[in-house]
């Protein structure tokens, strides 16, 4: 444990002693590690072997006769911990709730050495005694809590009581600003000059230095866990999450406190240094892709707005090979791959369905051929339907084209110039092979005990396990478990690289002039 | 290719909203045995299995199960959350959660829109960003793809990590089975004096 008489740890005000043991001091706030923490603070608690830190409201300070300092921490439960009473319900990615009830995992009291940092979590709920924060304050929240779950009744729950923890309910809702002196503003790096020079602005240096632990730590992290290597260099060191708290992190109290003296200590820098968010690092990197675009463009002329318009009823081309009945569309692929008509056209507007696919196709198609008299073919296209791994960003439809050259001109077409639907996206089209359509034979993740030794009667062979729900008692269970446990991290990382492919696409909208 | 009704429109998204999609489906599931594994539920109107056109060979399959109501639909999707379901094999457990309209692959045209496209000139201001934005679609894609041939390794993993454990544990059982059956373990009880019956 770090000895934190180095780190500057002092007692701040003073707020009364025990009754029945007048040793026991109680303090309103203290001075810790170069922040400041008052009572009804929320903060991070890393416990060793831990990958996540916890969350609580700290809600009795004080320090006991033999001089050890202690905190009572009432807790915050993260939607993951609480998955299983949540239903299908999906709370918001950074919602809390807080614990109520009588009973265990209510409250704990903990050193207070234990404390990692100061986390800002807004109340959102519309109880009347709890004053409403502002969309600012909203955004610049670590967390939200609206709800509560009771830890003895495992609900959650909507209304918050009179006391929670034997704390009244006043300090559980947002407080009105300029209590004691200390302005509860968390200053964003860009609006911070130098988090450094003031220890005192505590708020200011706890969220930087809440985030660059972390980007540090992950960047060794993310290397491994998403194994984004060479391939993906611009990625490295961006943390996966916006707000740097989700990410899972080696734990142990005293490296990180080691860490964060180490950076507290060096010189103030004028710049924000190290303690870019992730997403201004993002941006940063970005903004050094995107500059050379700048320099190109040149100044506004006026843009004769020559979109082509569907409109209902969209007209129908007469192709005398409409009267035919078309084989469904997967056969067809096949054939059109291999005679190369098959055009993959990516970037599209996800909720685009075929026939709007169809629509633009032609477009392309008429525009290459305004020198073979207008000739309007008909393509057909396929929407791919969005799932659970796809971008939710842009869309992806098969075409096919009619021959072979009309699909090589249209990708070429799409190559060199822009095709853009109305919110200025470009299409990209690429010759891609779809998947052939046979039954794959192994399915990850199912196992068999062969058991040569039993004989294989006719009715254990036609037996077919249809559905099964296991009891948690089998090891079955165990396994299901841990596949879970896999589809969930794999989905968090997808994700994040949804997320992160946003933020660079929004910074690419950003750059469009208006129309 | 007249765009659909509102009514149509508003009778699909009814039928979105009463879907569940399913996915970790082993290949040997067919639409019979997902229909038994999901009657317990509720009734099962319709099943249709979502094409894989473009993803890995190894993802497994996916469905959307269309239910006869939504409270239906809402039921199987909280509970496989919390109790994993498996379908024709074990251990992996089928995921589930509520269907999106972008999912269904036959879906109607939002009706009212209007599609406009248009070719951008090359010294327009947008251009070069269009192109930059080409660019990025391109390497977006690769990444993903990139994310889910690395996830599908770790599911290799795991599923090895099992299934070695699985036979280690067979083995065991078969061991003790083994000495239990041919006595050798009635004669090591008599040789150390135990008593082999169980006396919980």
């Amino acid at each position: 444990m770090v000895d934190t008489s180095d780190m500057g740890f002092k007692w701040g005000k003073k707020r009364g002693v025990g009754v029945k043991n007048r040793e026991i001091k109680y303090y309103e706030s203290f001075h810790f590690d170069g922040v400041e923490y008052n009572l009804y603070d929320d903060v991070y608690l890393y416990k060793e072997g831990e990958p996540e830190p916890y969350i609580g409201k700290l809600v009795r300070i004080w320090e006991t006769p033999n001089k050890t300092r202690r905190v009572k921490v009432l807790w915050f439960f993260r939607p993951c911990e609480i998955v299983k009473y949540l239903g299908t319900e999906q709370p918001l990615e950074n919602e809390l709730f807080l614990a109520s009830g009588e009973g265990v995992g209510l409250a704990n009291d903990n050193p207070l050495e234990a404390i990692a940092g100061k986390c800002h979590i807004i109340c959102t709920s519309k109880d009347a005694r709890n004053p409403q924060p502002s969309p600012e304050e909203l955004q610049k929240a670590d967390f939200v809590f609206s709800r509560t779950f009771d830890v003895v009744e495992y609900k959650i729950m909507d209304k918050i009581d009179e006391k929670i923890a034997g704390t009244e309910v006043k300090n559980i809702f947002n407080r009105s600003p300029n209590r004691n002196g200390v302005e509860k503003v968390i200053c964003p790096d860009k609006e911070d000059e130098d988090p450094h020079n003031n220890a005192l602005l505590s708020e200011a240096i706890v969220k930087p230095s809440d985030d660059h632990n972390r980007p540090l730590k992950k960047r060794k992290l993310d290397a491994s866990e998403i194994f984004l290597g060479n391939e993906l260099k611009n990625d490295e060191g961006k943390s996966t999450d916006a707000v740097g708290h989700q990410t899972p992190l080696q734990s142990g109290s005293a490296s990180e406190n080691k860490f964060r003296n180490k950076n507290l200590n060096e010189s103030p820098r004028g710049k924000r240094g190290p303690f870019l968010k992730p997403e201004e690092k993002l941006m940063e990197l970005s903004r050094g892709k995107l500059d050379e675009v700048s320099y190109h463009q040149s100044p506004q002329k006026d843009d004769k707005n020559n979109y082509e318009a569907l409109q209902a009823p969209l007209p129908i081309d007469v192709d005398k090979n409409t009267w035919f009945k078309e084989p469904p569309f997967e056969e067809r692929m096949q054939t059109a791959c291999e005679q190369g008509t098959l055009v993959l056209l990516q970037n599209l507007d996800p909720t685009y369905v075929s026939t709007e696919v169809e629509f633009v196709t032609t477009i392309v198609y008429n525009l290459q051929d305004i020198i073979q008299q207008g000739l309007k073919e008909k393509c057909s296209a396929k929407m791919l339907p969005q799932t659970t791994t796809s971008s939710p960003h842009s869309g992806q439809a098969f075409v096919i084209f009619k021959t072979k050259e009309a699909a090589k001109t249209a990708i070429k077409k799409l190559e060199t110039g822009c095709l853009v639907l109305p919110d200025g996206r470009p299409l990209v089209g690429c010759v891609e092979t779809p998947c052939s359509p046979g039954k794959q034979s192994t399915f990850i993740g199912h196992l068999v005990i062969s058991n040569p030794k039993q004989p294989q009667t006719r009715g254990t062979k036609e037996a077919v396990s249809t559905s099964h729900c296991s009891q948690p008692n089998t090891i079955v269970y165990d396994m299901a478990m841990e596949w879970c446990l896999l589809q969930q991290k794999s989905d968090f990382v997808l994700d994040k690289l949804y997320k992160l492919q946003g933020v660079e696409l929004k910074k690419v909208r950003a750059l469009l002039k208006s129309k | 290719m007249a765009s659909t009704t509102e009514t149509e429109y508003a009778a699909f998204l009814e039928k979105v909203k009463r879907t569940v999609y399913v996915d970790n489906l082993s290949p040997q599931v067919t639409e019979p045995v997902l229909r038994t594994a999901l009657d317990q539920f509720g009734m099962v109107k319709n099943i249709q299995f979502i094409t894989n056109y473009i993803e890995p060979e190894h993802i497994p399959k996916r469905a959307l199960v269309e239910m006869e109501d939504e409270e239906q639909a809402k039921a199987i999707v909280k509970l496989i959350a919390t109790c994993p379901l498996m379908i024709v094999g074990m251990p992996r457990p089928v995921r589930a959660c509520a269907a999106k309209v972008e999912m269904f692959e036959d879906r109607p045209a939002k009706p009212g829109r209007k599609i406009e496209v248009r070719w951008l000139d090359a010294d327009d201001p947008n251009f070069e960003v269009a192109q930059k934005w080409k660019k990025i679609d391109k390497r977006h894609a690769a990444e993903a793809r990139f994310l889910l041939k690395q996830q599908k390794a770790e599911e290799e993993k795991l599923a090895k990590q099992q299934a070695d454990n699985l036979k280690a544990n067979f083995a065991k059982y078969e061991m003790i089975d083994a000495i239990m059956a041919d006595g050798t373990a009635a004669r090591l009880a008599e040789y150390y004096g135990l008593n082999l019956r169980d006396e919980a």
